[in-house]
C-alpha cells in the first residue's frame, strides 16, 4: 500500500508524508515491543471462550476490583457489589467478546492464573 | 483496493500483523491528529498513541467487525486520550492545564483558529470531541456515535450544544471570522 500524504487540514495541523511514515513506524515499534512483551493474542481466546456466563460476572467484579484506585474515592460509583448483582439481574447486558475488549493482558494473565475458572 | 479492504481482507485471513500494518499505514496520521486535539501536547500526543497501538495489537484478534477499522481505531484513539487526560488532571488541582490549542510543531493554526481552540477548551470532553471529530474531520454522526460509543441522538445534541457556545463565545469577542457561515 502506498504512504498516505496528509493535507493541511482545518484544524491547523500539517502532517507531511515524511511525518507520516513516522508515525507508521511508530505504531509498528509499539505492536513490535507488545509482541515481545506479551504472547500472541489470539493465545488468550481459547481461554476466554471456555469461560462461563458465572465466569463472566465474576470477571466483570474482578475488573471493577482491579480497576478501583483508592478505597473510599468519591468516584467511586461502582463497587464489585453492585456490579455482581447488575450481572446477577441481567441488568448489565455483556457478552464474552465486550468483556475481553474491556480487559488488560494483565488481567487475562490473572484470570488464567486463578485455578477456579 | 481501499484501505478498508486491505485490512480486512488480511485480517479475514488471520494475518493479524499485516492487517495492523495496513491500517498504521492508512490512519497513523489521523490516529495521532485527533490525539493531539485532545491532548494538545506533542509529546504526549505521541505517548497515547503508543499505547492506543499496543491495545490495537492485543484487541485486533476480537475484532468483531461491525464497524469500519477506522472507527475502531478512532475509539481506542479516543478513549486512550481521555485516559491521559484524566490522569493529568488527578494529579494537578484547579486547571489541569494552560494549553489551549495544540504545542506541536506540527499545529500552525492562526489566530481566529486559536479563539476557535480557545472556544473548545471551555467545553466538556464529549461535547469537545464530537465537535472536532464532526468539524475538523467532517464524520458522519453514525461514525461518531460508533467512535464514542453513544447513540446518534446523542451526538447531535453534544454537536448542537457545542456549536453554540461556539458561537456565543465568537459572539462575545465580536468576531465573525471564518466560522460564522460554517458554524
Amino acid at each position: 500500500m502506498k504512504t498516505q500524504p496528509t493535507a493541511p487540514n482545518k484544524d491547523g495541523i500539517t502532517i507531511s508524508p515524511i511525518d507520516h511514515d513516522g508515525y507508521v513506524a511508530a505504531m509498528m515499534t509499539a505492536m513490535d515491543q507488545s509482541r515481545a512483551q506479551h504472547a500472541a493474542p489470539l493465545s488468550f481466546w481459547p481461554i476466554v471462550k471456555s469461560l462461563s456466563t458465572y465466569a463472566i460476572a465474576a470477571s466483570l467484579v474482578l475488573v471493577v476490583s482491579l480497576n478501583r484506585e483508592t478505597p473510599h474515592s468519591q468516584d467511586e460509583l461502582m463497587t464489585d457489589e453492585i456490579a455482581w448483582e447488575a450481572v446477577e439481574s441481567g441488568f448489565i447486558d455483556i457478552n464474552l467478546e465486550d468483556l475481553t475488549a474491556s480487559l488488560t493482558q494483565d488481567d487475562l494473565l490473572y484470570l488464567n492464573n486463578k485455578s477456579n475458572f | 483496493m481501499s484501505s478498508e479492504s486491505t485490512i480486512r481482507t488480511a485480517f479475514d485471513r488471520g494475518d493479524f500483523r499485516l492487517a495492523f500494518e495496513a491500517m498504521a499505514e492508512a490512519y497513523a496520521s489521523d490516529f495521532f491528529r485527533t490525539a493531539l486535539r485532545i491532548v494538545l501536547d506533542h509529546d504526549a500526543a505521541n505517548d497515547v498513541v503508543q499505547e492506543a497501538s499496543i491495545k490495537m495489537w492485543q484487541k485486533l484478534p476480537l475484532f468483531r467487525g461491525d464497524s469500519m477499522f477506522k472507527t475502531w481505531g478512532y475509539r481506542i484513539v479516543v478513549n486512550e486520550a481521555l485516559t491521559h487526560l484524566r490522569k493529568n488532571r488527578r494529579f494537578v488541582s484547579g486547571d489541569f492545564s494552560d494549553l489551549i490549542a495544540p504545542s506541536s510543531p506540527l499545529y500552525n493554526g492562526d489566530d481566529i483558529l486559536e479563539e476557535l481552540y480557545r472556544a473548545m477548551a471551555t467545553l466538556p470532553d464529549k461535547q469537545r470531541i464530537t465537535f472536532q471529530l464532526r468539524y475538523f474531520d467532517d464524520n458522519a454522526y453514525a461514525d461518531i456515535a460508533a467512535t464514542l460509543n453513544r447513540s446518534e441522538g446523542a451526538c447531535k445534541a453534544n454537536y448542537h450544544h457545542a456549536v453554540n457556545k461556539i458561537k456565543k463565545h465568537f459572539k462575545e469577542l465580536n468576531l465573525t471570522g471564518p466560522f460564522a457561515s460554517i458554524l
